[in-house]
Parts: structure tokens; sequence; C-alpha cells
């Protein structure tokens, strides 16, 4: 199950401390409070709308497999 | 924690290489030099072994420890009354004292002779028994009785009084050899009165005598100490040599890689590869770490560079 935590954890461990921004303002714009299992491929959507962002999201995806 | 195990090991390894190379070179060196200094004075160390209720003791001369197991296995022997001390070596006990009850204690004498050449044997009227070498034979009684010894023949005991150094003596038994005698083991019956002490065979030897004999045999342990100092001290400039390369091939190498990397992408190389991110220790910690903010300065960049 995921979690607000340990999502950020995942992305910051991947992309760094500028993740924390990017996943602020995904969550924003979805206008969600946390995440969860039902909405975590949306916050994954929305970041890889940045197309520099989007190569390393892919290994967030394969982890979380 | 990895980096510190390794270098731990390579310290360790090292040293307990230095230490075991410094301690048993010397150690062989010096046996086999302390066995050279009993060989050259051998024929003087007894060995006296089983005396018993039958007023037999068995002395033998030489004492090679491999021989005596070997002797007395073969004489069935089974256990040691006493031993005579090698000044040398410092192995083994004391003096023997014959308590048995006659007036003279008849003692079978078995001596080994490794390669003297022409030997006598004496028995003092004290109960020492004495090996020397035939060329140290300096009294004229003495050596009439050896003469005796020859014109009878080889293998021959020949006992009678005589003067030696000042003292009165009996029993001489020669062994004329014109081949050293190697591993010779000759039988003779000697009396020793009641109550005497066999001692260590040196007997008229001076204490002057042992020490230069000693001494003369000191300068391969001279020797062996010098070379484990010389050996240990190019096995500590090779350990230290191997440190510094596993330092610097380990430790030293991959920060300077690592610190190259970070001013290039402080300088704006941010899509540069960061190396060792394989690495599963401390330098790998640094490496992904490096990475990641390699990856957030990427993202920010271009992300600004879209927008501006």
């Amino acid at each position: 199950m995921v979690t607000t935590e340990e999502f950020q954890r995942l992305l910051v461990k991947k992309v760094g401390p500028i993740g924390k921004v990017f996943l602020k303002k995904a969550m924003e714009s979805l206008e969600i409070d946390e995440i969860t299992d039902d909405n975590v491929e949306l916050v994954l959507e929305i970041l890889k709308l940045n197309p520099v962002m989007k190569k390393y999201i892919a290994e967030i995806e394969e982890e979380l497999r | 924690m990895k980096i510190a195990y390794k270098l731990t090991l390579a310290m360790v390894g090292g040293l307990a290489l230095i230490v075991l190379i410094m301690a048993a070179y010397p150690y062989f060196v010096t046996t086999g030099a302390l066995e050279k200094t009993r060989e050259s004075i051998g024929y003087s160390t007894v060995m006296v072994l089983n005396t018993t209720g039958l007023q037999t003791a068995k002395v033998v001369a030489y004492s090679d420890a491999a021989f005596i197991s070997s002797y007395m296995r073969q004489n069935g022997i089974t256990t040691v009354d006493g031993l005579v001390r090698d000044p040398v070596i410092g192995r083994s006990l004391s003096k023997l004292h014959y308590t048995s009850n006659p007036e003279v204690v008849k003692a079978r004498v078995s001596i080994v002779i490794k390669n003297q050449s022409g030997i006598y044997i004496l028995t003092y009227s004290t109960g020492t028994i004495k090996v020397e070498p035939l060329a140290s034979i300096e009294s004229e009684s003495l050596k009439g009785l050896i003469e005796k010894a020859v014109s009878s023949g080889t293998d021959t005991f020949v006992s009678g009084t005589y003067s030696f150094r000042n003292s009165e003596r009996f029993g001489a038994f020669y062994v004329p050899t014109e081949q050293p005698l190697n591993n010779a083991l000759l039988v003779v019956w000697v009396d020793i009165p009641k109550g005497s002490y066999v001692t260590n065979a040196f007997g008229e030897l001076t204490e002057e005598d042992i020490i230069d004999n000693i001494l003369k045999n000191l300068d391969p342990i001279k020797g062996a100490i010098a070379t484990s100092v010389v050996i240990g001290g190019l096995l500590s400039v090779l350990t230290i040599l191997v440190l510094v390369f596993i330092v610097n091939r380990e430790i030293s190498s991959p920060i300077v890689k690592l610190a190259e990397t970070s001013e290039k992408i402080a300088d704006g190389e941010i899509e540069i590869s960061v190396p060792h991110q394989d690495r599963d220790d401390e330098i790998g910690i640094l490496a992904k770490a490096i990475e990641r903010v390699r990856r957030s300065l990427e993202i920010a960049v271009k992300t600004l560079e879209e927008f501006a």
C-alpha cells in the first residue's frame, strides 16, 4: 500500500530534493491531500508531464511494481 | 564501514605476516644453530635412563630426543629415573642418585657415538661418565691404558686405575676407529659406587671451554636476528606500499573522481555521468547522493529553460 511519505521518499531518492516541489504541485493540481493506491497512477502521470522528470519516473514505476 | 573493514584486514594481515616471519625465521635458524652447538660438544652430553632395583643403569650419551625415544622403545624402557641436564639446550633434569643396596652398583652403560673418530670413555671414581675425543688426551697413565686397549684389539674394555688431572680414576674404554663412528651404540659395564651421582658429563671441561664453545656458535644466531630484522623491515615497507595502493585505489582515486564530477556539475555539465554509483560502500553512498543532486539540478534547470 502506497502512502504519501513512502512515495515522497522514493521520489526524492530518484530525483533529489526537487521531487518534493513537483510532488506538492502535482497534488495541488489533483486536489488531493494523501497519495493512495487509487490515485498514485494519476500522480505519476502528472509528474511525467515534465519531460525531464519523465525518464526518472519510469524508475519509480518500476519500484512500485 | 566496508572501507574501514578492508583497510583493517590489510593492516592486520600485513602485520601478522611481519610478526610471523620475524618470529619464525630466527626461531628456526636459532634452533639449527643450537643443534649445531650441541653437535659440536655432543659427546659430552649424557642422559641417564632406567635405573632399576636390579642395580643397572643405562646411560645414553648424546641425548638426541628421537634416538632416546627409539632406544627406550627397543629396550622396553618405560620409566626414566633421572636425566642429566644438557647445559647447552637446557633440556632436562637433575642428577641421578643410585639408591640400590650393594656397595658398588653395576651399571650397564650404553653410549651412542656420533661423528667421532677415536674416542675414549672414562668412568670416574665419583661415577661421572665422560666421553672425549682422543685428541684431547693428556694423561700419560691414560695413554698407557689406551695403548693396552689398542694392542688387545678393537672394542675391548680395558679397566685399570690411572691418574687424570691430579685425580685418581678407574676404568677406560677406547674405541679406535679409522672412520668416524656415527650412531654406533657401544655398551660397557662400569662400576659405580653406591650413593654416587651421575652428573653431566662436562666433567673436566672448564666453564671457559663451555662458554667459548657456545659463543663460537652464536654467529648464526646473530646472523638470523640481523636477517630477520632486514626481512621484517622489507616486509614493513612492502606492507605500507600495499596499504598505500589499496587506499589509493579504494578511497583516494574514487574521491578525486567524484570531486571532479561535482565540480563539472557545478560548472553546468548537468548531464554528466556520476561514477561509482554501483559500489556498496561509503563511496557508493556519496556517488548516489551526488547523482540525486545532479538529477534535481537537471530537472530544475531544464524546466526553467522551458519557461524562461
